[in-house]
């Protein structure tokens, strides 16, 4: 009897707990955590279909070259790391054939890149490369390109952009380049020279002879256009630039302009910091008219505008609060207010092209250092914690910052000053390297690609 | 007798679940206590010296407001007393010597059922077969009988619960679902801790922090995928607006392929369930 009753009361919690074990959903997990580390990938040589002798060298050393390039620009973003390729099981052929993924699992690769280039009748190269998803073992991307043979950097940067997009959804930066200013010399007799280089620093070259001194070059956001700041009889003159034709223009002369302009979004205009009888306000000029409006009437010092991607705001520098700070204005001039609140100065704001930060140069705890916030003033990060580091320019995805960093004079440095480069969480600082010492990057919009198949 | 038994057991039970509610609720309203001390001034002591008849009074004062509170729980627990005989017994021992006992004993219980249960798991399986035997079902009734019986004991007795797991072991038995439900919570942490060890994403993504897919996997019973992983509501991924969405939702499902085999899931499988839903979530990912 006594184990009749127990033998009810534990029925009754067995039908309780199965009650509750019905009453369950479906399993569902959260994972709201990742790892951020490098995602493995394997660039092996691109393959001659049939190796021939080119103006640039063997087909077949073009090909390692290529890859050596993808395999260069995806490792400098810091997303990804490439495997080695002794590590390599499986040869890959020109033979348009899906490789054997289970081949590369073992090395832990999680994209493949595969590519062929052969020698078209009328000379030119023709590259198709293949990205695969070993793991979920699809094909991501595949694409060919035709070019002159001597074009095969420019066609792996391409390719680079391509991969790069397809792996983060954003666009490329590698297809890019970098104008600045290269120094040589004693620092009381500076040369500086107007300079442009690949954004790895492939390809330099020197675009003024250092005769007259160049300031502060600056990108057009669409056009392969810069403005620069440059002295004609002691007056500040501002010229445009075309890189594609190589063709200089005077802007025009502007008494007391210490930073060469910057242009709008869609590179119609361009807005400046001009000082009138000792106070400098904000003033945009039309390109096509040449026409000049005041935006700003303040008795503080305004500098350093920069538009919004969308061109409907800017972003300038003031110091109408008692100190230097970051201001948001309308692009009319109306609606002006402060973003930048923390301790200490905040200069030379630049919008992302992404829309979403604004970098800046902020001046505090006997440092310079580069940091971005969001346009309404919060989320403030600093990204790099150096003794002088200024000038920030993005990459034209809005994912990369370039600036130059100033090694402290007494510390064996020198004062000297070199590009360098970090990704806007703040990982992966890296120098540019450029042949002379280098200040005031500017990056180019991506170079305009004709051909695409 | 059987009545008597059940009064027993009823009255019983009701003494238990007072002495708990004592020991449970007593610690709680002790806590609000240490707060009062700090307005204690030695400086009014050299004052009382001054003027003998204020200073001893308001010393008093501070000293009882220490000690007030405690009187008046100790008085309000003795009021019931007096009413009933059985009452007091437990109300006079409680506040300082179980205070600290009870709490810490349940949760090593339910961790070690808890791990246990998972242990059990790959080993329920095989068994299953044998249970269709039919030369076998007269022991299997047999067996489950005692296993009743046994584990009737188990809530009285801890210690012998572990043997008595070890013993089901060797069965099919009809108490997986219920072990496997007390499973599911520590499964699921289980699954999130792994997942995130695969997951890795290309971070500061722009909108990175406001992402989340779900993927649905199916499994088979030694824990590989039965088929493909898929989006659950992921919407077109070929737009070419949500770029970033797709190569988020993309990592996700490769995060899946890549912790492949989920053996730990595999009681939970065979409990029945054909999926699980992997809720990726990216605000960790939104730099900084």
């Amino acid at each position: 009897m006594h184990v009749s009753i127990m033998r009810r009361l534990f029925a009754f919690f067995i039908i309780l707990s199965f009650g509750t074990v019905a009453a369950t959903a479906q399993l569902r997990v959260d994972v709201t955590r990742g790892t951020v580390d490098p995602v493995p990938i394997a660039v092996p040589e691109f393959v001659p279909t049939v190796d021939v002798e080119t103006s640039t060298g063997m087909l077949s050393d073009i090909g390692v070259s290529i890859s050596q390039v993808i395999t260069s620009n995806l490792v400098s973003t810091g997303l990804f790391r490439a495997v080695d390729e002794n590590a390599f099981i499986e040869k890959i052929t020109a033979a348009q054939m899906q490789p054997n993924f289970a081949s590369w699992r073992p090395l832990a690769v999680q994209g493949l890149v595969t590519g062929s280039i052969q020698v078209l009748p009328d000379g030119n190269l023709r590259v198709e490369f293949r990205l695969w998803d070993v793991v979920a073992e699809i094909q991501m991307e595949g694409v060919g390109y035709n070019t002159p043979v001597s074009n095969w950097r420019r066609i792996a940067h391409v390719i680079s952009d391509r991969i790069y997009s397809r792996l983060t959804g954003e666009e490329g930066y590698f297809d890019t380049r970098i104008v600045y200013i290269a120094e040589q010399g004693d620092p009381l007799d500076r040369k500086k020279r107007l300079a442009i280089m690949d954004q790895d620093g492939a390809n330099q070259q020197l675009l003024t002879d250092g005769s007259y001194l160049v300031l502060t070059p600056r990108f057009s956001p669409n056009r392969q256009e810069i403005t620069f700041l440059s002295y004609f009889n002691n007056q500040p003159r501002v010229y445009l630039f075309n890189i594609m034709s190589n063709r200089f223009e005077v802007l025009g002369d502007f008494p007391n302009m210490t930073f060469a302009p910057r242009f709008s979004p869609d590179g119609n205009k361009v807005i400046m910091s001009l000082a009138d009888d000792g106070n400098s306000d904000i003033y945009v000029m039309d390109l096509r008219t040449r026409r000049v409006v005041k935006l700003t009437d303040d008795p503080g010092i305004d500098t350093s505008p920069s538009y919004s991607p969308d061109g409907s705001k800017i972003v300038f520098n003031s110091d109408r609060g008692g100190s230097q700070q970051i201001y948001v204005m309308d692009a009319d001039g109306s609606n002006v207010h402060r973003i930048s609140f923390g301790s200490g100065r905040y200069a030379t704001p630049v919008w992302s092209p992404r829309g979403d930060l604004v970098a800046f140069t902020k001046i505090g705890e006997q440092k310079f250092r580069i940091g971005v916030m969001r346009p309404d003033g919060t989320g403030e990060r600093l990204l790099t914690d150096a003794y002088q580091d200024e000038g920030p320019t993005w990459s034209p995805n809005g994912r990369v910052l370039m600036f130059f960093r100033t090694t402290r004079y007494e510390n064996g440095g020198g004062g000297k000053p070199s590009l360098w480069s970090v990704d806007l969480t703040g990982y992966n600082e890296r120098q540019v390297p450029t042949p002379f010492d280098a200040s005031d990057p500017a990056w180019s919009p991506p170079l305009p690609v004709t051909k695409r198949r | 007798m059987v009545g008597g038994k059940l009064g027993w057991i009823l009255s019983a039970l009701l003494h238990i679940s007072v002495v708990v509610v004592a020991l449970m609720g007593l610690p709680y309203l002790q806590r609000p206590l240490p707060t009062p001390p700090p307005p204690i001034a030695i400086e009014f002591v050299q004052i009382s010296e001054k003027t003998q008849q204020q200073a001893p009074k308001e010393e008093v004062k501070q000293e009882a407001a220490e000690e007030e509170p405690q009187r008046n729980i100790a008085a309000v627990e003795n009021v019931p007393a007096p009413v009933e005989n059985a009452v007091p017994l437990p109300d006079k021992t409680p506040p300082q010597e179980v205070a600290p006992a009870p709490k810490p004993e349940p949760k090593p219980e339910i961790s070690e059922a808890r791990a246990l249960a998972q242990n059990i798991q790959p080993r329920v399986k095989p068994r299953a077969p044998s249970r269709l035997k039919s030369q076998r079902i007269a022991a299997l009734i047999d067996r489950s009988i005692k296993e009743e019986k046994e584990t009737v004991d188990k809530i009285d007795e801890q210690q012998e619960e572990k043997e008595k797991i070890e013993e089901e072991k060797e069965q099919p038995d009809r108490f997986a679902g219920l072990r496997g439900k007390l499973a599911t919570a520590s499964l699921r942490d289980a699954l999130s801790q792994k997942l995130s060890g695969c997951w890795t994403f290309p971070r500061g993504a722009k909108g990175i922090e406001k992402m989340q897919v779900t993927v649905r996997i199916w499994l088979r019973p030694d824990g590989t995928l039965s088929r493909p992983p898929e989006f659950v509501d992921a919407g077109n991924l070929n737009d070419p607006s949500r770029a970033f969405f797709r190569v988020f939702a993309e990592s996700a499902r490769r995060a899946v392929r890549l912790c492949e085999p989920f053996t730990e899931a595999s009681q939970y499988i065979g409990a029945g369930q054909k999926y699980i839903d992997f809720n990726f979530n990216g605000a960790e990912f939104a730099g900084g």
